[in-house]
């Protein structure tokens, strides 16, 4: 009764009007739906003799070459692009920091004065941007680096350049390893997409990669307003003399907001759904596979956002909790790749296809972690929630000095 | 179980400064009014009162039961707090049903004790309305309704008329009154005619300590023989103000009524004693107690 009472002011709220709107239109209609009706999707299996896109290929010879080429470009230049912490950022090298890249280079190529062999060995090509490429057809890795010493290199020159290079272990493979994917490739791909996941399964990864994104910062909005409305209607006082247990009332607003937070992911499911089924034959498609992936996909984002912002909400003026949540989501979505590169402590996974079920597939047990991992954090986040929360109703909370320094939440004397 | 509240030596201090300083009552069933200026300690002992602030020490039971012992005194506590208000737009009616789920009330008994208290507090023709289309009055009317909701043996009501019209005051202190018969209620308020209107029994507070407790007869009884009146030219008023604790001026032309309150006969001419108001016999209390530097000023 009370959950069921919490989840209609919770729904009848302003906030969650706004939050419905912003998941349903940026997460699905702006994404899913308008992809699927773009002609940007294949819906047919593949021809003979067309093109298929690119795909990473295991290719050590070509990789070690564009890399190293690239890196003594940047080297020659003392110009390297980076994205630390997602915002791109021009890298200058002095002094030492620009010794340790010659070291890496000679290492890699044998070549000891690798700046002044370059100007003199090779013509310049001007970019569109005045950059200075130089062209190095036949520079490749000494024969006696090996492609783990190659990936070491490589990852300790990210490492002087400050993180986030096109040389770290993340990206290497995507900016150097490209080629071509064959016409047995794509349809195997197709294939998959067909039988494997019957359609509906593959869609729906994509359609939980969009949700997943959105859901990790939208939710802390409603769950900042709902939280602090107590407060803000002078009604806390009123809240914190009556007898219901702590735990009761906090168990049941919790439910309450992951509940509403899933309303707009399960009300796109069955469109996704039906806009999928536009384009396939219906009777080829897991019709429950949207409802399957929202609860193992996003409902554990939904716990572990929930839970540190009740927790946070606690602690903090509604205000301060919106501008955490939302710059640790810029954070997370800046330094994520778009594939599905996630580790067990990766909030939002991405997987920004339809197809790649075997990918998906060899990073299962990963998955797993990662949603019970979060799941759990949420679960602990809103125990620890509990715990503040009764201080508070006891008068405990925000008397000693640390607490009221953390808390606008003070006692009146 | 014991129909009475009894609070011994109670104190509550934060960090240095001391809010309740052995604070000694016994509150038995009826209106017992806690009358004190802004500051006093009011708030913070009706908070104690409700479980909703620690005390640093001494001993509260309420009807037998230790405060100690929060979600039983919260069963049989109802708290009007100073600022009550609810969720702008819920319904009246929604309010005291999701206040009695908080209280753990079935549905059947929610229904009939929010019907029934509604037409008590004149709201039931309000009932559909939203908490921000009420008017100040009805606010507090709908605030002693939920305090009343889960039928409490102990209602604490914190400055309930400050802010509401005559009319209304009246009406309100009617409304406590009725409550009161078969119930513990603690009324606190920095306004005297709410005391001298509904309390039998009352306390003077004043930073944090009890100045007097008892029959609010004897508090009038203690002030007998200290109040006096006296007409002069209203430019030898800052010299009284200076000398007593003056309760009321009336200015008739260049001459001006003075009620003032003192221990002794003052050495004014033309003073008469006169019957001592609550309000007299409360700045007696204080300037008595030495909380009130003569000159009017605290």
């Amino acid at each position: 009764m009370l959950f069921l009472k919490e989840l209609r002011r919770v729904v009848f709220s302003k906030i969650f009007i706004l939050f419905f709107v912003a998941e349903v239109f940026m997460a699905f209609f702006t994404q899913f739906w308008s992809d699927m009706g773009s002609g940007f999707r294949n819906y047919a299996p593949p021809v003979p003799g067309g093109d298929y896109g690119m795909t990473v290929v295991d290719d050590p010879p070509t990789l070690t070459q564009e890399a190293t080429a690239s890196l003594i470009n940047d080297y020659v230049n003392n110009e390297y692009t980076t994205y630390p912490y997602g915002f791109i950022h021009t890298v200058h090298l002095k002094g030492s920091d620009k010794d340790k890249i010659s070291v890496i280079l000679s290492k890699l190529t044998g070549i000891v004065e690798i700046e002044q062999y370059v100007r003199s060995s090779f013509e310049i090509k001007y970019t569109y941007d005045e950059y200075k490429q130089y062209i190095i057809p036949e520079l490749g890795v000494l024969n006696n680096v090996s492609i783990d010493e190659f990936h070491a290199l490589m990852t300790e020159a990210d490492k002087i350049l400050g993180g986030g290079s096109k040389y770290s272990p993340k990206e290497i493979m995507y900016n150097f390893s490209l080629g071509p994917k064959s016409y047995e490739e794509a349809l195997a791909e197709y294939n998959s997409l067909i039988y494997d996941d019957r359609i509906t399964n593959g869609y729906a990864r994509l359609f939980c990669d969009y949700h997943g994104f959105f859901m990790a910062l939208l939710p802390v909005f409603l769950v900042a307003v709902y939280l602090s409305a107590d407060k803000r209607s002078k009604a806390e006082q009123l809240i914190f003399s009556r007898s219901i247990s702590s735990v009761k009332l906090a168990a049941a607003r919790f439910a309450a907001l992951v509940t509403a937070e899933m309303i707009p992911v399960l009300f796109t499911a069955i469109l996704a759904t039906y806009r999928v089924a536009q384009f396939y034959d219906p009777a080829m498609m897991d019709m429950f596979a949207m409802f399957k992936y929202s609860f193992i996909w996003i409902l554990p984002t939904a716990i572990a956002v929930t839970g540190t912002d009740m927790l946070l909400s606690g602690l903090l003026p509604a205000v301060a909790v919106v501008i955490i949540q939302f710059g640790a989501w810029f954070m997370m979505m800046f330094m994520g790749s778009l594939y599905e590169d996630f580790g067990v402590f990766d909030l939002v996974i991405r997987h920004n296809t339809e197809y790649d079920r075997q990918g998906f597939m060899d990073n299962i047990t990963v998955f797993v972690q990662n949603r019970l991992f979060f799941t759990a954090l949420g679960l602990i986040c809103t125990a620890l929630y509990v715990f503040i929360w009764k201080l508070r109703r006891e008068g405990r909370f925000g008397e000693s000095k640390l607490l009221s320094k953390l808390s606008l939440h003070r006692s009146e004397t | 179980m014991d129909d009475k509240i009894e609070i011994r030596k109670v104190s509550k201090r934060y960090g240095s400064k001391t809010a309740l300083d052995n604070v000694d009552l016994t509150i038995g069933k009826g209106m017992f009014g806690l009358l004190g200026r802004n500051g006093a300690g009011k708030t913070t002992l009706m908070k104690t009162l409700a479980a909703l602030h620690p005390k640093s020490g001494g001993t509260i039971r309420v009807c037998g039961v230790p405060i100690e012992d929060r979600k039983k005194i919260r069963s049989m506590t109802g708290y009007l707090p100073q600022e009550f208000s609810m969720y702008p737009t819920m319904r009246v009616d929604e309010c005291l049903d999701y206040l009695g789920i908080l209280s753990g009330m079935s549905k059947a008994l929610r229904k009939e004790r929010a019907e029934m208290l509604l037409k008590k507090v004149n709201l039931y023709g309000h009932r559909q309305k939203k908490v921000k289309e009420l008017s100040g009055g009805m606010k507090r009317r709908l605030g002693i309704a939920q305090a009343l909701l889960h039928e409490p043996k102990v209602l604490i009501v914190d400055e309930p008329t400050a802010g509401l019209d005559p009319e209304e005051r009246i009406r309100f202190r009617n409304l406590l009154g009725e409550v009161a018969e078969d119930r513990i209620v603690i009324l606190s308020t920095h306004i005297v005619g709410d005391i001298e209107a509904s309390c039998e029994m009352a306390a003077v507070m004043n930073e944090g300590k009890i100045l007097w407790t008892g029959n609010v007869k004897d508090l009038l009884h203690e002030a007998e023989g200290k109040v006096w009146t006296v007409t002069v030219e209203s430019r030898f008023l800052p010299q009284i103000k200076s000398l007593y604790s003056v309760t009321g001026m009336v200015m008739q032309g260049s001459q001006t009524a003075v009620r003032f309150v003192h221990d002794g006969a003052p050495d004014l001419t033309g003073a008469a004693q006169t019957d001592p108001g609550l309000e007299d016999a409360y700045i007696f209390c204080l300037f008595k107690n030495g909380c009130i530097d003569i000159g009017g000023e605290d």
